[in-house]
């Protein structure tokens, strides 16, 4: 042990000294430039595009020299040049590089042709750069124009519908949710499908929120394995490369954005009011006993309601709680820099608040990037992302209290001040009282600063080293308080909770890249060494019994303390990998990646697994034969096939471990307290990785003029040695274990489509971005062997089917209710007319577990996505739809669980179409009173389709002519007006009429567990509910509808 | 200048090259804890406290309760059911849908791996003497028979585990219910023979336990498929064990049933065993909306007082779930045959002392009452019995204000007398948990054991003795002698009656019915089928329902499916 610590402790040093190696290199690109002016004739010129515009930020260098300068708004700049020096070289990005000689006159002009694009423009790869022609991989771009096309609060947002194989559905409609992003579908049973974030060069993990879009300039998705294996343990799940603004060279340019906007609810939910509350009520109580007289029974309703009642008065808390909701976000940048010095830094504030109230977010963010070329050979630069987030209300979901409580009671007592339990029932908490003065407050706020640094050498031409640092730090303060009065204390003492974690993720990369063209031979290599740590330490202490509301969280000390914890947990990553791209005369291209990582979270002995991947790619269009083609403008095909892992395993995962807490443990013999232990999990010594090998044809295509571009992918996953969650028997004294087992397969196609459909000599363009993508997820097998018939054997418990998706839906099926005429047939299954009726599957006359059967999954039949848009002159116009087709979803409304719809009179509902003995419906039971929560079996009623279509934004823009822009001192100017979510549409009635539910943020909010049938666990937690149901999850606030105005300005 | 960057580049890569990769990817858990802990003193004396933590899920809670009360002659079903357990309705009492079922067979195992942990380490533990590790052992082994006497009881054949499970394995079928006898028997044994005769704290378990559970085995034992020919003597061996040396082990009746069950006296001397709460946030559970260890046996016994005019729900009242009507036998089998009219159980005081009937106003006004109500006055009286017409007129034209009179033919699932025996008025908040430790075992139950013994052995003045000082000490003064039987009157009929009368609600029921073989018989004979009332519903439909198989719980689905069938369902439930 102690041996272990000492060695432990030599190897932190290790890392210590590998940054100072990186402070070394900085502090070697600080040394001073060695060139400096000398006295010499001035020369000036102006630099012009080819139709004669005058081009600003253009570098003008001396050859041979470091010398240079960059041309003023004016197209103009001025150079001291001393004797012999009579060439300059004039770049600028998006145009051919030009020498051009000086003469003896002391002007030089330029006129810059615009690059040929299909040669040289590059594509952002892992650990590089790539030139397009010659990339591999199955990679999805996002412009900057695409991310600048809708203003989002998250970079998840802003990919929605634009990727192919790139699904993302927004959760809610509160402000800092963030999206759920699936690459390709769902591959892995065990815990995360997440993609792999990596933001300039540094994997990023946590909140999406904390990144400003306003600070993004592409997006990348790595997509097969040729192009993710170089992130080998954790690219099983694909990878997205953002790319953050770096200055360029040229003068300083300076940027405002902004944006207002407002929203609102969609819809609502359609809920009985007063009077369809009573009749529902009464249903529910006469269904039981026939000869319930709601007059004079006392239990009926209180005496408040029937005040209520007689005088047609009704309460909708959606009306006293829903509020317009607020957008607004301003951006300031500032960039700029020379050929040797390149500088950029932006400040953004972004603030949203919900439509019901308190809920809000508000990001403060501030950035800078440096690039410093040091002498010939060496670079050094910095990128510093900094963030404060400031959450309110994220944990609170009322939705329960707004739609549950009587509508006849009243919310306020006689002196205007919310009553606690309006009718009494104290499952019917009243939402008011939560927002009285002091009554609760729940913040999150967190503080995160995301570094990387580099320093790059060039060792010999074409050989370069570069280390990078990532300093990845997050801070995190979390707090609530309820009072007495709120339903979340139900008159029991007030409680208070503060909780605080930091986390520190440091990663050291050594790269060494070779980079040569021999003739036609383009040829480059990667390699890498890397060691990644992370590290979470997290303390958190509840108190009950404040003295004062009024101090809410914020002395603790004054309460009695009910319970404390903290925590720690690490880990490390050490990897190698090698890559080789070979490209032929820019017409045959291949890349071999290897790549080994050692995970600390696996058990000794299976810590280290290698990736390797392969791909090929003929550029067709390159060839003689079509090179003269004017018709053919690209045309590339790729192969690729490799094996990419995921670390899904917790650290100290593989340990086992004891529990110790309130209700797992915690015990008192009399008054002493005692801090019992018990079994919680199991040592798992065998966990190792999970592999997902991935086999891609792609097909890059661009036709006439590239008026029609795009690409198709076929591609092949298969996911083995799965990180199995296997539930065992309970008897064992455990639930479940995760193993390595059984094997999943993903198949798709992939379409990405972009036309240009009219282009005017007039100036009016229409163009469209298609995309397309089915996927195909299937369970191979299970590890459980095979049954009689010779088939793989699927798992009932754990609800995995052989041949099935991933989730599905695996419960009775509702075929209707049962009739009056029905009732000796209802009396059989144990029921009576007005109940759910259910398919008796397998027809042996009984209901049981055998007649359970497959109703449907979450994975849609297909999705698309388009993007169109339109410009002529200053104006422009673009819409994003997307849409998801044939899945089927969990409504938390309508399932039982859930306690929204209980059928049971004693919670209001939603209007549904209920059965009574006059109104024989086969749509919803009949309420009953003394059912239970809920029906029987009534989690049937929940199974929807999922298949909608929505507009999610439209934008409709005006440029400023440059002219205007001039005067107004503007290096350009936009102005907009946006509406985000302006239609949703579903085939579903009901959620025709409750407009408040988007099925989109459905589609991922629901997993499912093994816990009988109520095995679905809804994403969205509630601290008003009781935590070891179902109650009250899974219901977001509506979706919102926001109008937006926006301008952006460039100086 | 070249030279520096080489040299960075060079320490670089030097790093690479070294070997430290093993170190730093190997695991040094802080924040966790491993199983190997239960190997250290303070690790086995946690895990032994785990053990005991486990019954709060079951006592307390709402499923014991469901469990143990419900779906017998003595309650039924009032305004919630849970798992259809109260009704034996068949489209929920199912091996899939009874939650109940399946929770509290996991729990129960949980907590038996917890003690076979502890027992695994007692063998190699540092650091604590032999007395100590004895000690532990014993009080391990206790619990251990204790939660299989549950699994038993409610599941027959259940799978034994005695070994603490280090591998995962689905190799598990059920064991027959002889062999859990003579595992349970067993581990008692050990702990009469090792365990110390008086607690050491509040809570911990005795050897006056360890005879009792002993008994009760053997009288379990002796009615099942697995009986032997000496269980009845055993039993009364053991019970007449603890009788004869209660002194010894600070155990005795109490004089007064009316103290039996008064909050504050839950570790008082007629007390064999209790699950320990208290105020204390920490390690109590004291949310009112978090149900998971939380005593909440005060709320499910309460009927709708709240609802009645001039009163609210507060504290004192407590929180009314509502879920137990008693039968009409269980508040009959108090009167005493002679007695009319006032007089109704008054001989014996145990329905009086251990049933709330009368509610005082406490929010003049409330629910259509009249303002004019006087706080503390009579607000409700279930008088037990049909009152005459005059009467009623008098209470009705009573000042300041008449109060609510609901006789036995206007009880409902939301109005009849309550049993007050886990009435917790010192909660702090009205929704609040009960703080009070829950009262398992008790020495009177010691009697009954042995009379039911001794009745079996044909010692029938032995067993007329015991069950005499029961229900003697629940006479009214001047009244114990007609409180007596004698020999003619003892029969199992007159035990499980008396054994209502002392022990109605006291989580034991369902096993004394299933133990005498009387479930069925009874259920059908003494409670009432639904009856609409204009006030509400009234009754059960467990009459009805109950088949012969329901003499065991289904066997969680789960279970079944998670062994690949080798664990199998019981008669009735497929």
């Amino acid at each position: 042990m102690r041996l272990h610590l000492i060695k432990s402790a030599l190897c932190q040093v290790r890392l210590c000294a590998q940054l100072m190696a990186a402070g070394l290199l900085l502090a070697g690109g600080l040394m001073p430039a060695t060139a400096w002016a000398q006295v010499g004739r001035t020369v000036t010129g102006k630099i012009t595009s080819e139709t004669g515009e005058a081009l600003p930020g253009v570098t003008v260098i001396v050859k041979g020299t470091t010398i240079g300068t960059t041309t003023n708004a004016e197209g103009v700049y001025s150079l001291s040049l001393t004797e012999g020096q009579n060439t300059l070289v004039v770049s600028s990005i998006g145009y051919e590089r030009k020498e051009i000689s000086v003469g003896t006159s002391g002007t030089a002009d330029a006129r810059l042709t615009t690059e040929a694009q299909a040669l040289n423009e590059v594509q952002v790869v892992g650990y590089g750069v790539q030139k397009k022609s010659q990339v591999t991989g199955a990679i999805s771009s996002v412009n900057e124009q695409a991310l600048r096309d809708v203003p989002v609060a998250n970079v998840g947002q802003a990919l929605q519908g634009r990727a192919a194989g790139v699904t993302i559905s927004s959760t809610s409609s509160s402000p800092g949710q963030s999206p759920v992003i699936r690459i390709r579908g769902n591959r892995s049973f065990a815990g995360s499908n997440d993609p792999l974030l990596v933001v300039d060069g540094v994997p990023y993990d946590g909140n999406l929120n904390d990144l400003n879009p306003d600070d993004l300039t592409s997006v990348e998705v790595l997509k097969d394995a040729s192009s993710t294996a170089i992130y080998g343990a954790r690219g099983a799940n694909g990878v997205i490369l953002i790319t953050t603004r770096r200055g360029k060279a040229g003068a300083p340019r300076a940027t405002y954005s902004a944006y207002y906007g407002v929203k609102k609810p969609i819809g609502r939910f359609d809920l009985q009011n007063g009077e369809q509350y009573y009749n529902f009520r009464l249903q529910a109580f006469q269904a039981q006993n026939p000869n319930f007289n709601p007059n004079t029974n006392a239990g009926f309703l209180t005496a408040n309601e029937r005040e209520n009642y007689a005088a047609g008065r009704s309460t909708d808390y959606q009306d006293l709680l829903y509020q317009n909701g607020r957008l607004q976000n301003h951006s300031l940048g500032l960039s700029g820099g020379t050929e040797q010095t390149q500088y950029s830094a932006s400040l953004g504030y972004y603030d949203e608040t919900g439509v019901v109230p308190v809920q809000g977010l508000k990001r403060y963010s501030l950035r800078g990037t440096l690039d410093q070329q040091v002498g010939k050979r060496v670079k050094v630069g910095l990128n510093t992302l900094n963030t404060f987030i400031n959450q309110a209300d994220p944990g609170l979901n009322i939705m329960n209290a707004i739609l549950t409580g009587s509508p006849l009671a009243s919310a306020y007592d006689a002196n205007g001040i919310p009553i606690l339990y309006p009718n009494l029932d104290t499952a019917l908490g009243n939402p008011l009282t939560f927002y009285t003065e002091d009554a609760h407050k729940e913040s999150h706020r967190r503080l995160r600063t995301f570094n990387s640094l580099y320093g790059q050498v060039n060792i010999l031409k074409g050989l370069d080293y570069r280390l990078n640092i990532g300093l990845d730090a997050r801070s995190e303060n979390n707090g609530n308080f309820f009072a007495s009065n709120t339903p979340a204390r139900g008159g029991a003492p007030s409680s208070a909770f503060r909780s605080q974690s930091v986390a520190f993720n440091l990663l050291a990369e050594n790269v060494l890249t070779y980079n040569r063209t021999f003739g036609q031979h383009d040829l480059n290599f990667t390699g890498l060494y890397s060691a990644q740590e992370f590290r979470t330490d997290n303390f958190s202490t509840s108190v009950l019994n404040l003295p004062t509301n009024y101090q809410l969280d914020n002395n603790l000390g004054a309460g009695t303390p009910s319970s404390a914890g903290s925590g720690s947990s690490q880990f490390d990553i050490i990897s190698y990998m090698g890559r080789v791209n070979y490209a032929y005369a820019n017409r045959y291209s291949a890349t071999l990646t290897l790549r080994v990582d050692g995970s600390s979270r696996l058990a000794p002995g299976n810590k280290y697994k290698s990736f390797p991947s392969a791909a090929v790619a003929w550029n067709v269009a390159n060839e003689s034969f079509l090179r003269d083609r004017e018709w053919v403008s690209a045309l590339k095909l790729r192969a690729s096939y490799g094996r990419v892992g995921s670390t899904a395993v917790n650290p100290y995962q593989t340990l086992g471990s004891l529990q110790s807490s309130l209700g797992n443990g915690y015990y008192n013999f009399g008054t002493l307290g005692v801090a019992g232990v018990v079994p919680a999990s199991i040592p798992n010594p065998n966990l190792g990785w999970e592999y997902t090998a991935t086999t891609n044809f792609g097909l890059d295509f661009g036709f006439f003029n590239n008026r029609v571009s795009g690409s198709l992918e076929l591609y092949e996953q298969r996911t083995s040695d799965l990180l199995l969650p296997d539930a065992l028997p309970t008897a064992s004294g455990y639930g479940s274990f995760t193993r390595n087992i059984g094997e999943t397969r993903n198949r798709g196609v992939e379409l990405s489509l972009s036309t240009v459909n009219v282009r005017t000599p007039g100036g009016f363009e229409w163009a469209t971005d298609w995309n397309f993508t089915v996927n195909r997820e299937q369970v191979l097998n299970l590890g459980l062997g095979k049954d009689a018939a010779g088939d793989e054997r699927s798992d009932i418990s754990n609800q995995r089917f052989i041949g099935q998706p991933l989730y599905v839906i695996f419960d009775y099926k509702k075929i209707g209710i049962w009739q009056l005429d029905e009732v000796d047939e209802a009396r059989k299954y144990g029921t009576v007319p007005g109940q759910i009726k259910l398919e008796d599957f397998n027809k042996d006359g009984r209901l049981n577990a055998n007649d359970r059967q497959i109703i449907g999954s979450r994975q849609p039949k297909f999705e698309a996505g388009l993007t169109n848009r339109f410009r002529f002159k200053g104006f422009d116009l673009t819409a994003v739809a997307l849409t998801r087709v044939g899945a089927t979803i969990v409504d938390p409304l309508l399932f039982g669980p859930g306690y929204f719809t209980t059928f049971e009179g004693r919670r209001n509902q939603v209007n549904l179409d209920y059965w009574t003995p006059t109104n024989p419906t086969n749509a919803f039971p009949q309420p009953r009173q003394g059912n239970g929560d809920f029906p029987v079996n009534s989690q049937t009623l929940g199974y929807v389709d999922g298949t909608f279509v929505k507009v999610r934004s439209i934008d409709f823009g005006y440029s400023l002519p440059a002219a205007w822009a001039k005067k107004a001192l503007l290096g350009n100017a936009r102005v907009y007006v946006q509406v985000q979510n302006p239609f949703i549409w579903s085939p579903v009635e009901f959620y025709k009429k409750n407009k408040a539910i988007d099925p989109d943020a459905l589609s991922y909010s629901s997993r499912f567990s093994n816990a009988g049938n109520a095995g679905i666990i809804f994403t969205d937690g509630n601290l008003n509910t009781n935590a070891s149901t179902n109650a009250g999850r899974g219901v977001t606030t509506p979706a919102t509808r926001a109008f937006v105005f926006g301008l952006n300005l460039g100086f | 200048m070249k030279k520096s960057f080489l040299s960075v580049l060079g320490l670089s890569l030097l790093l690479a090259a070294t070997g430290c990769d093993k170190d730093i990817l190997d695991e040094d858990p802080r924040s966790i804890l491993v199983p190997s802990f239960l190997g250290t003193a303070q690790g086995i004396q946690a895990g032994l406290a785990g053990v005991y933590s486990g019954l709060r899920n079951t006592y307390g809670g709402e499923e014991g309760l469901f469990f143990g009360v419900t779906g017998t002659d003595e309650f039924m079903r009032g305004i919630q059911s849970l798992s259809g357990l109260d009704e034996y309705n068949p489209a929920i009492l199912t091996p899939a849908a009874s939650s109940a079922a399946t929770n509290q067979w996991s729990n129960w195992y949980r907590y038996i791996n917890n003690a076979n942990g502890v027992l695994k380490y007692s063998a190699t533990v540092q650091g604590l003497t032999p007395a100590q590790v004895k000690q532990i052992v014993a009080e391990a082994k206790l619990l251990r028979a204790h939660y299989y006497f549950l699994l038993m009881q409610y599941y027959g054949d259940v799978p034994l585990m005695l070994e603490f499970i280090e591998a995962p394995t689905k190799d598990i079928a059920r064991a027959p219910v002889a062999a859990v006898y003579a595992s349970i028997i067993a581990d008692l044994n050990d702990a009469v023979a090792n365990i110390a005769d008086r607690a050491a704290q509040p809570g911990r378990v005795t050897k006056a336990l360890a005879l009792h559970m002993l008994a009760k085995a053997h009288l379990t034992r002796a009615t099942s498929t697995a009986r032997q020919a000496d269980d009845y003597a055993k039993a009364a061996q053991f019970a007449k064990q603890l009788i004869d040396n209660r002194a010894t082990y600070g155990i005795d009746l109490e004089a007064d049933v009316a103290d039996v069950h008064r909050e504050g006296n839950e570790n008082g001397k007629e007390v064999l065993f209790n699950i320990q709460f208290n105020a204390d946030a920490t390690f109590t559970q004291q949310e009112p909306f978090q149900f998971q260890g939380a005593n909440q046996s005060s709320f499910f016994f309460r009927s709708r007082y709240d609802l009645l005019p001039n009163m609210t729900r507060d504290i004192p009242n407590g929180r009314p779930f509502a879920r137990f009507v008693p039968t009409p036998y269980l508040v009959d089998s108090y009167i005493l045959s002679g007695e009319t009219g006032a007089q109704l159980r008054t001989t014996d005081t145990r329905y009086n002392k251990w049933f709330k009937t009368v509610w005082f106003v406490n929010s003049p006004g409330s629910n259509g009452g009249r303002a004019s109500a006087v706080r503390g006055d009579t607000a409700a009286w279930y008088p037990g019995r049909e009152l005459p017409a005059a009467t009623l007129t008098r209470i009705a034209n009573r000042t300041p204000a008449p109060y609510r009179v609901i006789q036995p033919s206007q009880y409902t699932t939301e109005y009849f007398p309550v049993l007050n025996k886990y009435d917790a008025v010192n909660r702090t908040g009205v929704n609040n948990p009960s703080t009070r430790p829950f009262i398992v075992y008790r020495f009177a139950e010691t009697y009954l054991i042995a009379a039911e013994a001794f009745m079996y052995t044909g010692n029938l003045p032995q067993a007329v003795a015991y069950i005499n000082t029961v229900r003697e000490r629940a006479g009214a003064v001047g009244r114990k002698n007609l409180m007596t039987i004698t020999a003619s009157q003892l029969n199992i009929d007159f035990i499980l009656d008396e054994r209502s009368r002392e022990l109605a609600g006291e989580y034991m029921r369902w096993h004394d019915l299933v133990r005498t073989g009387k479930l069925v018989e009874r259920v059908r004979a003494k409670v009432p089928l639904v009856v609409n009332r204009p006030n509400g519903t009234y009754g059960s439909a467990a009459a009805a329902n109950i088949r012969d198989f329901h003499v065991l719980r289904p066997i969680p689905q789960q279970e079944i499916d998670r062994t690949g069938g080798k664990i199998t369902q019981n008669p009735g439930y497929n």
